[in-house]
């Protein structure tokens, strides 16, 4: 017999749950910014000035709040980038790494609707190089 | 993306180089975090699981957590030999960027940067010291440029 009540009970509280559950309840990385890269999601093939230069899956990672780049290149490189947007400085950031050893950090954001970011990197002969990638649908 | 065919070229230009990639003795200064490893807090507390590899040609340690909460997180480290410093970014399901960078200290690895927390920048000192079989991870923020630091990690990996 307790359980008729209980029953009731459940029916007339999932409504009100539910509506509770529609105010602010802080869903990271839910804000329409971290879906301006979203573009670039999917399994590509990359072509350099008509040639085949490799293979690129680009993935929703950690909840959608992270873009994963897993690159195979077809000259034997391999590489993977997290791409994350901050809220508190307003950017994208990436980190590049690849099994040449290459770190880049560039940062950036969505200018006339592509992808734009940049970032310093120490050369091995000690000389500052600036990158800027630009990614356009 | 042109820039991705700049690697395929540096490598078929320059075989020796390539073949070089990765293989100084200070790439494996952070050897000592692969593994499959279960995370606790000092008091036995599980607080999630850690999988640690290496990855892209031995050039990267590769993290792979996963929380008891349900939460999930993965960082990609490296040394990068141009600055002669260990590099790490950490990127998770709420959001958090941290991007440390350091090096091997007495034994352990330690690195500092920023990241943003509850909307704001704070500092962050990280620190990975092995302790017998175990690997002990500190975790500190300082939200006024480092004169207070507050422990909001501190655990200890074993083997699963």
């Amino acid at each position: 017999m307790r359980i008729l009540p209980s029953f009731l009970f459940l029916i007339v509280a999932t409504p009100f749950a539910q509506s509770q559950a529609a105010t602010p309840a802080p869903v990271p990385c839910s804000t329409p910014e971290y879906r301006q890269f979203d573009f670039w999601l999917g399994d590509w093939d990359v072509s350099v000035a008509g040639k085949t230069g490799g293979h690129n899956h680009i993935t929703s990672e950690y909840g959608g709040c992270v873009l994963q780049e897993h690159w195979t290149g077809s000259g034997g490189s391999v590489g993977s980038s997290f791409n994350i947007y901050d809220p508190v400085r307003k950017v994208w950031h990436q980190t590049w790494v690849d099994n040449g050893g290459t770190l880049l950090e560039i940062e950036g954001g969505m200018k006339d609707g592509s992808m734009v970011m940049t970032g310093e990197q120490l050369q091995p002969d000690g000389k500052k190089l600036l990158n800027r990638i630009t990614w356009t649908p | 993306m042109t820039f991705r065919a700049l690697p395929i070229l540096f490598a078929l230009l320059s075989p020796s180089l390539a073949q070089a990639a990765c293989a100084d003795l200070q790439y494996r200064q952070f050897d000592f975090l692969l593994g499959d490893w279960n995370v606790a807090t000092a008091d036995g507390k599980l607080v999630g699981h850690d999988r640690v590899e290496k990855a892209y040609g031995g050039c990267v340690v590769q993290e792979h957590w996963t929380s008891v909460d349900g939460g999930t997180g993965g960082s990609v480290s490296i040394y990068d030999a141009s600055r002669k410093l260990w590099h790490q970014t950490w990127v998770d399901s709420t959001g958090t960027l941290v991007v440390l960078e350091g090096g091997p200290k007495g034994g352990a690895m330690l690195m500092t940067g920023e990241m943003t927390d509850g909307g704001k920048r704070v500092q962050d000192r990280m620190s990975w010291t092995p302790q017998g079989g175990k690997i002990r991870q500190l975790w500190e923020t300082s939200s006024d440029g480092g004169k207070t630091w507050q422990i909001i990690f501190d655990v200890y990996y074993s083997k699963g």
